[in-house]
């Protein structure tokens, strides 16, 4: 995919996904999918074929930092196969990042690509959500008074 | 005697109701074609079957007993239990992505 083209098809996509600022999308690569802020990006330089797309799925709350590293290197073990689907830590942020690596076929359409994008960013924020939830389950479990002595200590 | 049994049945757990254990364990009609080094070493293996459904194939672990795993299940510590829900969730939105990935790529399919 030329550059040109690659300039179409995020131009159809922003009219596709409806984005009230298209400018962002076109000169940045940034778009909001659902709650979910992601990054395309391209480098024709490096592959006028390939796009990268990232999701920045949120910060990792302290007590389950392990947990979810652990977790998160052994999908990238199972999935992370060619860097299709890998995930890592923005180190500016503190947030977990999916990254994926998608294929700009000549027959790729704005449709297509909105739909994989939104797919995607709902199986990352149904992730995310369990991960959360977990998160308040554990804190529900701490004894009375464990939070209020944690703040004092902060 | 086939791959399968010569591994043992391995449970299987399928993302939806498209096949059985009983068309996995025969090979037939399920139209799936995978390397099985993965389940016979323990480890999960997602492999595609006809109409691009997914099932993961685990094979059983020596000395894995079903019903001690589920009775002392109640006695996990509160962390070990959310690791494992952490590593479920996580593990499912990797290769439910995965397969958007995959349809991206062949649309046909």
């Amino acid at each position: 995919m030329t550059p040109e083209q690659y300039q179409y098809l995020l131009h159809e996509l922003a009219h596709v996904a409806g984005l009230p600022y298209p400018l962002a999308l076109m000169n940045h690569g940034r778009l909001k999918i659902g709650e979910v802020n992601a990054v395309l990006v391209y480098e024709p330089q490096y592959d006028p074929d390939l796009m990268q797309a990232r999701l920045m799925l949120g910060c990792v709350p302290q007590e389950l930092k392990a947990s979810v590293m652990e977790a998160l290197l052994e999908a990238n073990y199972f999935e992370g196969y060619g860097g299709e689907c890998v995930f890592s830590l923005s180190p500016q942020s503190g947030e977990i990042v999916l990254t994926m690596r998608m294929s700009l076929l000549p027959s790729l359409s704005a449709h297509e690509l909105w739909q994989a994008l939104s797919d995607i960013a709902r199986h990352g924020s149904q992730m995310w959500e369990t991960i959360m939830a977990e998160c308040e389950t554990l804190h529900a479990g701490m004894p009375a008074g464990f939070h209020d002595a944690l703040a004092q200590h902060a | 005697m086939s791959l399968l049994g010569k591994i043992g049945m391995p449970s299987v757990t399928a993302s939806s109701p498209v096949s059985t254990a009983g068309n996995i364990a025969s090979g037939e009609g399920a139209g799936f074609d995978a390397d099985f080094k993965d389940v016979a070493l323990g480890r999960p293996r997602t492999v595609m079957v006809s109409g691009r459904r997914r099932l993961a194939l685990t094979a059983p672990v020596e000395g894995h007993d079903d019903e001690k795993m589920q009775s002392s299940a109640g006695a996990e510590p509160a962390s070990q239990q959310t690791a494992l829900a952490i590593k479920s969730a996580v593990s499912r939105a990797a290769d439910d992505i995965r397969f958007v990935l995959d349809q991206l790529k062949d649309p046909r399919g």
